[in-house]
């Protein structure tokens, strides 16, 4: 009797626990803890959203640009600009980066990590990029850190782009205003949403190359961090919404770089499964919330939970670890060597030369081709009176030929 | 099989017809999905495809027009329309056929996108063009009708290949 209450309580205990216990628990396991709150990280990237909830038009740009402005300047050995802009798009308006640089004085190489500050009209951009901003803003530290008790061979500058969202204005202006440098620029990295997809992604180019080998090399596992699928997110002529294969039309500020030739290496998050050949944020509708009302602080914090820190944090360590590898500056120095030559393959140009010069061949194939058929024809012009059908004398009497 | 289908033309009209709307969307299904991606703010396959076939059925009815139109000028009145038109479709068929397959290489090698865009569509309708030629021109001409014929149709064709390919 003894042995079957201690069953029947056993049971009892066992129901209970399944009962209380949330089925997805697995899943949201990290939502219980919140101690990845009172991180700097999270502090860093709150404060953002709380100080420029809105960041789509002049004065609320100014007024992010001005906040970012300011904590830079607070890292030790970093000189801060800022350049300003007009935006061409909907609407017009001025706009600026928020240029920091580590500088070595004696090189003219350098590398560029930026990310965009903007947000699209009413969305607080919570992942859409204030976590890319704080990760922009922890490498930074990280960097100016370690540069100041080891020189780094380069020049590295940060940049906090604005008008991302009007059509990648701010990187473009960056890339125009110092197109002269660019030339000298090993690598641009790009961080851009990087928390609230399902996947953790790297698209370096769309196809092995050693920059993507030493970024994964240098990444904590940890982290997740996968490359891009190569051969996803084309239809036709055009990648769908950017992340994808085209890399001469991708969805972020290094396609302004990566279109004047410069290597790149971008992190995003988002899920290649969901769709067909095409970028997702995520395979949970709940989630998708890019460029809407429902990125916000909330809703970051409601579907990855200590997830935000952890990315954002994973993201600037892999920065900072690949920038700082033995082996960086000679696999940069080669990864121009590795870039898919856009000018040759995705220049409409050139197929189009060729399938003139085709239609000339043809031309001439079809003349020739034609000339035969007249002969054969007796239909032909005086050449044929030659041939044995017009050798009667009275043939011109039939037939009129041309002079 | 084959001869009995030649024989008879409603079925192999109706059939070349089918198989002329299905491989026109086998051919242009990923510029659907990207048109549809843009103008309906969606990429999905099922409004793609279902445009595609509505497309084809559309040119299904164009097309006889056309080549009624360009034998009327060209004053070719001694073809049979009905059996040339069937014709014209089934090389039509034949070319959509194997651009569709052509298409299948971006899936799984992009890089070729932008040559293969251009360059598949125009060497696909060179084949299939000289491949019409050298029937028609076998079965309806002889010797002398055949010289104007290919050059009526011969610039036909270069006005556009240069209309659609280059221009």
């Amino acid at each position: 009797m003894k042995k079957l209450c201690q069953l029947l309580l056993c049971l009892m205990l066992v129901a209970v626990i399944v009962a209380v216990v949330p089925h997805n628990a697995t899943a949201d396991t990290s939502f219980d803890d919140d101690s990845y709150q009172n991180t700097e990280t999270y502090k860093f990237l709150q404060q953002f959203v709380a100080d420029n909830p809105q960041r789509s038009n002049q004065q609320e740009e100014l007024l992010a640009a001005d906040w970012i402005f300011q904590r830079f300047s607070g890292v030790s050995g970093v000189n801060v600009a800022m350049e300003q802009f007009t935006v061409n798009g909907d609407y017009i308006y001025q706009s600026q980066n928020v240029v920091a640089t580590i500088d070595n004085p004696n090189t003219n190489k350098s590398i560029v990590i930026g990310a965009h500050y903007d947000a699209s009209a009413s969305s607080q951009g919570a992942n859409d990029n204030a976590t890319g901003i704080t990760a922009l803003y922890l490498t930074l530290q990280r960097v100016a850190a370690y540069a100041d008790k080891n020189p780094l061979p380069f020049d590295v500058t940060f940049v906090a782009f604005g008008a991302e969202e009007q059509g990648l204005v701010g990187s473009a202006e960056y890339a125009n205003r110092h197109f002269g440098q660019l030339e000298n620029v090993l690598v641009m990295f790009n961080i851009d949403s990087i928390v609230n997809g399902d996947y953790l992604y790297v698209a370096v180019e769309n196809k092995p190359t050693d920059m993507e080998d030493l970024v994964l090399s240098c990444t904590k596992p940890s982290l997740n961090l996968t490359h891009k699928p190569y051969a996803k997110g084309t239809y036709g002529v055009i990648d769908m919404f950017g992340y994808g294969y085209y890399e001469t039309i991708q969805g972020s500020d290094h396609t302004s770089f990566r279109l004047e030739g410069v290597p790149t290496v971008f992190y995003f998050s988002g899920n290649y499964n969901v769709k067909l050949w095409d970028f997702a944020e995520s395979a949970d509708i709940n989630k998708q919330t890019m460029n809407t009302p429902m990125d916000s602080m909330s809703n970051l914090n409601k579907y990855n939970g200590s997830l935000v820190v952890e990315r954002i944090e994973g993201v600037a360590d892999s920065i900072f670890a690949t920038i700082t590898n033995s082996t960086f500056e000679q696999v940069a120095g080669n990864a121009r060597k590795q870039l898919v030559n856009l000018k040759f393959w995705y220049n409409p140009l050139w197929p189009t030369l060729v399938v003139v010069a085709l239609i000339a061949l043809l031309g001439f194939l079809a003349w020739k081709h034609y000339r035969k058929l007249q002969k054969g024809s007796i239909l032909g012009t005086a050449e044929i009176k030659n041939t044995t059908v017009f050798h009667q004398p009275d043939a011109e009497d039939i037939f009129t030929f041309k002079k | 099989m084959l001869k009995k289908l030649m024989s008879n033309y409603n079925l192999s009209n109706i059939l070349c017809k089918v198989l002329f709307v299905i491989t026109f969307a086998f051919s242009n299904w990923q510029a659907f999905m990207l048109a549809a991606n843009i103008f309906g703010g969606d990429n999905s396959v099922v409004i793609a495809i279902i445009s595609a076939l509505l497309l084809g059925v559309v040119l299904v009815f164009i097309v006889p027009l056309i080549v009624n139109f360009l034998l009327n000028y060209m004053r070719l009145y001694s073809i049979p329309r009905l059996e040339y038109i069937l014709i014209v479709e089934f090389f039509f068929t034949i070319g959509f056929f194997i651009n569709g397959l052509l298409s299948l290489i971006h899936l799984f090698t992009p890089i070729l996108l932008g040559w293969g865009t251009v360059l598949f569509p125009f060497l696909v309708s060179v084949g299939c063009t000289y491949a019409f030629y050298k029937v028609t021109a076998k079965m309806y001409f002889n010797d002398v009708t055949v010289v104007y014929y290919f050059k009526a149709l011969a610039v036909i064709f270069f006005v556009a290949s240069f209309v659609m390919g280059v221009l």
